[in-house]
């Protein structure tokens, strides 16, 4: 742990200095968490509003945080429940099984004005959403950010030995899918 | 030898396809800060906090003593007054009385 993420802890446990420090968490962290989230939820004013959400959460929960794990992995397991909290609403909401949500998910991708991929991105996107949410989060973390096993271990609360195989079987899937749609 | 993995990721590359409105994070973190303002407690409330208490305990405790003086001095008029009345008899009340109504 860096001598910074040190500091902040301290100070988020100072009644008087904890909004400050708060602040300087969100500007940190928020980057790397949005786009955590938007792989997931694809669209910008979802991933938008899950962050909020996790930001929200993560503030009213500050004195559960004890520094037995990092900042970083505290906001990771958060924002990862949040995203999947978000997914699941969805689906009830629009009493959709997860296949209409994938369909709902991608025609949302192809019409947001923050989406600037080509077909073959597209593409990769739409084999990405055929992953079971855990599976799709998994091969999210490793392939787009190059996340070490250990660290997502951390976050996820799954072994490496089990998110290795979860990976390997994510990429399987998607060359197959992308061999048979092309 | 390359594996699968690299065999997508040169194939697909691994850059996201997305993007962000202009400013969208400068304008989340302030969005955020005021957030947590309203959530956050409120610093004056806390610095009265402690002497409003202490105000109201004071009040209290002088409005208690006030009220047990009222009490005794109460209690004191009632006793005498049942005193004064043990020392009287039955006759030289009747003759109170009598003398009360002939004015």
């Amino acid at each position: 742990m860096n001598k910074t993420e040190k500091e902040l802890e301290e100070d988020l446990k100072k009644a008087d200095k904890r909004a400050k420090a708060f602040s300087s968490l969100v500007r940190i962290y928020q980057e790397r968490l949005y786009w955590h989230i938007r792989k997931m939820v694809l669209v910008h004013d979802d991933a938008n509003d899950v962050l909020q959400n996790t930001f929200m959460k993560a503030w009213a929960a500050l004195d559960n945080f004890r520094g037995d794990s990092q900042l970083s992995t505290w906001l990771y397991r958060i924002a990862t429940n949040e995203t999947l909290t978000f997914l699941a609403n969805k689906r009830m909401r629009n009493s959709l099984s997860s296949i209409e949500v994938e369909d709902l998910m991608l025609q949302n991708l192809k019409a947001d004005s923050y989406f600037n991929g080509d077909e073959a991105q597209l593409k990769l996107q739409q084999a990405i959403l055929t992953l079971p949410e855990k599976q799709r989060l998994v091969f999210n973390m490793k392939y787009f950010e190059d996340i070490t096993y250990e660290e997502m271990e951390k976050a996820l609360g799954t072994s490496v030995g089990a998110l290795k195989a979860s990976y390997h079987h994510a990429v399987k899937k998607i060359e197959k899918y992308l061999e048979e749609e092309s | 030898m390359a594996t699968k993995e690299n065999i997508l990721q040169k194939q697909m590359g691994n850059k996201l396809p997305f993007s962000v409105p202009d400013n969208y994070f400068e304008e989340f973190a302030l969005e955020m800060d005021k957030q947590i303002a309203q959530k956050a407690p409120r610093k004056f409330a806390k610095r009265w906090l402690y002497p409003a208490a202490a105000a109201f305990i004071g009040i209290l405790f002088v409005g208690q003593v006030f009220y047990s003086d009222y009490r005794k001095q109460e209690d004191f008029r009632e006793n005498y007054e049942t005193y004064i009345l043990s020392q009287v008899g039955n006759a030289d009340m009747m003759y109170y009385y009598l003398e009360e109504s002939t004015y």
